[in-house]
């Protein structure tokens, strides 16, 4: 028999803080997902319908980059791209990985890996200077 | 008893309702809504692959920082070469399905009588999928064609 008087769980780790997270990640997909819907196809028509991917080269990219409005188009399209398409995976995680313990774990490295793509892309976009333009 | 996460959309919820028979790690389950079922997997389908590839891409961009040579070397062995492009239409194909169901998604979620439009609004993607990839798979392989 539980015991009837128990302290509540803060509402971080508590039934109703995830919840609300899963709210907040139902509402992001909508809204990230509408944004790509500009970013993301704007980037791939770009690169293989206006342009051709036979165009594309070192020059290409570095002229693109010496502007800071194209940067931060790249920038957001990493961005966003990232947290949906991994908060995408960790709602497969959660459907599809039974056990508690391994759910945790694949959540865990599915953060990580986040992590790791957005810092490299946000260095690659910050930190790139093509010698000379 | 593990407890279970809700499924966290309204298609997956439909999806997962009904009497469950287990087949190892798939997990078939006799369906309800059999008719969104194949939208709904082929949105989780293209959506895995547009993130493996958007995991590569970050690192191949990277590339960028080592100068013209190693940048311009993988995309001349690689991105332009002509048994790479199926992969690349693919990618695109991958690419409008997921943000054409995607939008599908976000109609229903937003307008209540849409469920009940949903084969048309199904049919629509479809037909939209079609009418986008075919004439773009012809403008991303034409260059390749033309040179042979």
């Amino acid at each position: 028999m539980a015991v009837a008087v128990r302290a509540r769980r803060p509402a971080v780790t508590s039934a109703a803080g995830a919840r609300r997270r899963e709210f907040y990640s139902w509402y992001f997909f909508r809204v990230s997902g509408l944004l790509l819907v500009v970013l993301a196809l704007g980037h791939f028509l770009l690169m293989h319908a206006v342009h051709n991917i036979l165009d594309v080269d070192y020059t290409f990219v570095a002229r693109r980059w010496v502007s800071p409005l194209w940067r931060t188009y790249d920038w957001l399209l990493l961005t966003l791209a990232l947290l949906h398409g991994f908060n995408g995976l960790r709602v497969m995680a959660n459907e599809y990985i039974r056990p508690r313990q391994a759910r945790a774990v694949a959540t865990w490295l599915i953060a990580g890996a986040t992590a790791v793509f957005l810092l490299l892309g946000t260095y690659v976009l910050v930190a790139f200077q093509a010698p000379g333009m | 008893m593990v407890a279970v996460t809700e499924p966290a959309s309204r298609e997956a919820a439909a999806v997962s309702a009904g009497p469950r028979v287990d087949y190892g790690m798939l997990r078939l389950r006799r369906l309800r809504n059999r008719e969104g079922y194949l939208a709904w997997v082929l949105h989780r389908v293209t959506g895995l692959g547009v993130l493996g590839f958007l995991c590569l891409h970050i690192v191949d961009t990277s590339l960028m920082l080592q100068g013209p040579a190693a940048y311009n070397q993988l995309v001349k062995n690689v991105y332009q070469q002509w048994w790479f492009q199926p992969l690349e239409v693919a990618l695109g194909a991958a690419l409008i399905y997921h943000t054409l169901n995607g939008l599908r998604v976000i109609l229903l979620d937003l307008w209540s009588g849409a469920i009940t439009h949903d084969r048309t609004l199904r049919r629509i993607v479809a037909w939209s999928f079609l009418a986008i990839m075919v004439p773009l798979a012809a403008v991303m392989v034409w260059p390749f064609i033309r040179t042979h």
